[in-house]
């Protein structure tokens, strides 16, 4: 029996046939995306978090659609499969309440996880070891890498001054990736499509996808983003200097002296360019964050 | 090579005396009378802006009301503004403003290409006794800072790569300065006098006297603005990632009476101690410079590790561990002189590391506190000209610096009392004998200018009284130089 034949079965569709075999199905409801699991409890872990943070959402993930028993899979004999809503229209970052609403919630769901799943110990900026490697290229004269060592220096520094001041909290275990691109819309609703990745440990995808706001909006858009999160997870408290420290750390300077190894000059001087832009970018990130922060911080205060 | 150029934006208040009112404005210009020299590694950009003016007063008696100040009083008043009056009643106005830039050569291409424009000016009379002015005064042939890097990746490294963009206006004279940099105002005098004193005075001073009167703490207002702007400085963000990373708001219900500076050590204390990283070692240092106030304020006038060259720190890395430390070690000084200014707007960490030390060490207190007074008083000798006029006139306040400086100096005696100790530690006594004016760029930092010039913070703070969280781009700090 196919795929096909099994899913119209387990999910009572019919009319099914592929739009992007094998993962995209014209159905009689509407495209669905298929996704394959080889893991079980990485199914088990996707599934949990996209239930988790729908609840009170008026953005929802691409949730599992039940079979006619109420399961949330069906086996093939090799893998399991999942079937999910399909959507092609990107929802944008104009409605920044509704990522807001998203992110809240998946913070939320993701921080008390309870599907245990062998995360990847989250990563450590090596400084010494990058160091170690731009001896090599000391004579490059990378005005813009030296100048950028003395801060990188400084902003580990203090995100590891913030990471032991929330020593012991418990850090949001995510997917990989979390990106604008992945939010489509469904008449007014936010529908995320989230991916079938292993999940990481801390706070990581969200920099990235705040470091993505920033760059597709402004300054004061992702302010206002941290101001639909913060309604939802509290980033007053430790979790809040979790992020800080996670955007704090200067992660671009390791990606840096991984593109210039081995590379030839041209690469390097590519590679360099593609740094001096990231950098700027992570400052500004880092500069519009800090001011939430602060910002926050007073309102408490006052 | 298209060169950007650096704007100042100048308001100035022109206050009349009585009998010199403004009945009308003939005319009022501003014009520029610079010469640009090069010295060693700078470009001085050196002369005056003329304000002419001519215009009709009020009062046909001005000569009499105006020259029956006593000579003496004249005299001792040197006044930059001079009056004259011809018989049909219009008066001339002629006052200059004294220029003096000092710009580094590396920001200039060609000397010769340097020139000063008075891009616009306007004038206004809110009363009779008023004149407004606003200016906008171009400095072209000013390489921005973008231009320079280009340049400078051609070259050889150097050795000072976070340098930022800077205009800074030199006086040369104390008393020039406080002339210059203060809004005047002219009064008449209405002494009564019999003519023959009259005509004395007009013989030998044809000019009408004027008086500068303080008016606002920053008249001179300079608002410098380049074409591109890049906004480099992470300065801000770290202040505020240090208030964050070191604030104790999770105990901040407990016990306030619990020194903040004590937290922040016990803080790095709990650190892990099986970390070989070089925080652990930084912690250690700071604790020993916390025990050794004397040997680590000297360093906390050294580099500062964000402005340091990065490939410098970095070689320094290479040749020797330890230097990790050395290269952090400015920066926990810092954070000692931050604590003062940032906990004076927190009432709730008022207990400042700053005001920890002045505890530590208030068997100095009265000594030093004396100390500095007489120190403050004797070397600023603008100041003390200021003095000097309210003994031979109490009703001339002609020094917009004492007029500023004396009401902070009585507000805020604790903090003055831990800053004097605070430079007593120092080492260096404030054996200053003029002032540099530096204009705020978008970047710089108190502790970038410190460094610099080789002065403490505190030191800057006070003798700009303000604090860190006021600056603004375009705002004049005063830098004391020493005489040595």
């Amino acid at each position: 029996m196919g795929i096909i034949n099994l899913l119209e079965n387990e999910y009572e569709i019919f009319g099914a046939r592929w739009k992007e075999e094998p993962h995209v199905l014209f159905t009689d409801f509407g495209e669905k995306r298929l996704r394959y699991w080889s893991d079980e409890q990485l199914l088990k872990w996707h599934l949990k978090w996209r239930d988790e943070s729908f609840k009170g959402s008026s953005a929802v993930p691409d949730r599992m659609i039940r079979t006619r028993d109420g399961g949330y899979a069906v086996f093939d004999g090799r893998h399991w499969v999942t079937l999910h809503d399909c959507a092609d229209t990107p929802f944008g970052c104009e409605e920044v309440g509704k990522w807001g609403q998203f992110i809240g919630h998946l913070l939320n769901a993701s921080v008390k996880q309870e599907i245990p799943f062998p995360v990847e110990a989250k990563p450590v900026l090596d400084f010494e070891n990058c160091l170690e490697k731009l001896k090599l290229y000391g004579e490059g004269n990378f005005h813009n890498l030296n100048v950028s060592i003395v801060e990188a220096r400084k902003r580990i520094q203090f995100a590891e001054v913030l990471q032991n001041k929330a020593a012991q909290t418990p850090m949001p275990v995510l997917e990989k990736e979390i990106s604008i691109i992945n939010g489509k819309r469904i008449f007014h609703f936010l529908f995320y499509e989230g991916g079938d990745s292993k999940p990481v440990r801390g706070y990581g995808p969200i920099r990235k996808f705040l470091l993505e706001w920033l760059l597709q909006t402004s300054p004061l858009s992702l302010k206002m983003l941290l101001d639909e999160i913060h309604s939802l997870f509290s980033l007053s408290e430790k979790q809040g200097l979790l992020l800080l420290a996670e955007i704090t750390m200067p992660w671009e300077l390791e990606d840096c002296v991984n593109l210039l190894e081995n590379s030839s000059l041209e690469k390097m001087v590519e590679g360099m360019n593609r740094y001096e832009r990231l950098w700027e970018d992570n400052r500004i990130l880092l500069k519009t964050v800090t001011e939430w922060f602060e910002d926050n911080r007073r309102k408490v205060a006052l | 090579m298209s060169q950007s150029k650096l704007r100042f934006s100048i308001e100035e208040s022109v206050w009349l005396k009585k009998g010199q009112e403004v009945a009308e404005v003939l005319s009022m210009s501003l014009d520029p009378e610079i010469s640009i020299t090069e010295e060693a590694n700078q470009v001085c950009i050196k002369g005056a802006l003329i304000l002419c003016g001519k215009y009709c007063t009020e009062n046909k008696d001005v000569n009499n009301q105006t020259a029956d100040q006593p000579f003496s009083e004249g005299a001792s008043y040197r006044s930059l503004t001079q009056l004259n009056v011809s018989g049909d009643g219009v008066t001339e106005l002629v006052h200059r403003f004294p220029v003096d830039i000092t710009i580094p050569s590396y920001r200039v291409e060609d000397s010769s290409q340097v020139k000063v424009e008075v891009e616009s000016f306007e004038y206004e009379l809110p009363n009779s006794t008023c004149i407004e002015l606003s200016a906008s005064i171009c400095i072209y042939g000013i390489k921005d800072e973008k231009q320079r890097q280009e340049n400078q990746s051609n070259e050889e490294f150097n050795p000072n790569p976070l340098q930022p963009e800077e205009a800074e206006m030199r006086t040369l004279q104390p008393e020039e300065k406080a002339d210059i940099f203060t809004p005047f105002q002219f009064e008449a005098r209405k002494t009564p006098m019999n003519s023959s004193d009259q005509n004395e005075l007009k013989s030998s001073f044809e000019k009408e006297l004027m008086e500068v009167r303080a008016e606002k703490k920053t008249a001179f207002e300079f608002k410098p603005q380049y074409e591109a702007i890049d906004d480099n400085s992470m300065d801000a963000t770290f202040d505020t990632l240090k208030s964050i990373a070191f604030s104790n708001e999770d105990a901040r219900n407990a016990d306030l009476e619990e020194d903040t500076a004590i937290d922040f050590e016990e803080e790095h204390v709990d650190q892990p101690q099986d970390e070989e990283s070089l925080q652990h070692d930084h912690y250690e240092n700071y604790e020993h410079s916390n025990e050794q106030p004397d040997q680590s304020y000297p360093s906390y006038q050294n580099p500062y590790p964000y402005q340091s060259n990065g490939y410098e720190t970095y070689s320094n890395q290479q040749a020797q561990e330890p230097e990790y430390n050395q290269v952090y070690h400015p920066q926990t000084n810092s954070y000692s002189g931050y604590n003062p200014q940032d906990y004076v707007q927190r009432p709730d960490d008022a207990h400042s590391y700053g005001e920890q030390e002045y505890q530590e060490e208030s068997a100095y207190e009265d000594h030093s506190y004396h100390q500095a007074e007489e120190t403050y008083q004797s070397q600023y000798a603008y100041e003390e000209e200021a003095e000097q006029y309210e003994v031979e006139s109490e009703q001339y306040v002609t020094a917009q610096y004492e007029q500023v400086a004396e009401p902070n100096r009585d507000e805020e005696p604790k903090n003055e009392n831990a800053l004097y100790l605070t430079k007593m530690l120092s080492g260096k006594d404030d054996n200053f004998s003029r002032m540099k004016m530096y204009i705020l760029q978008r970047g710089d930092s108190l502790e970038h200018i410190c460094e610099r010039y080789d002065i403490s913070l505190n030191t800057l703070m006070r003798m700009n009284q303000i604090q860190q969280e006021e600056l603004c781009e375009g705002q004049i700090i005063y830098i004391p130089v020493s005489s040595r």
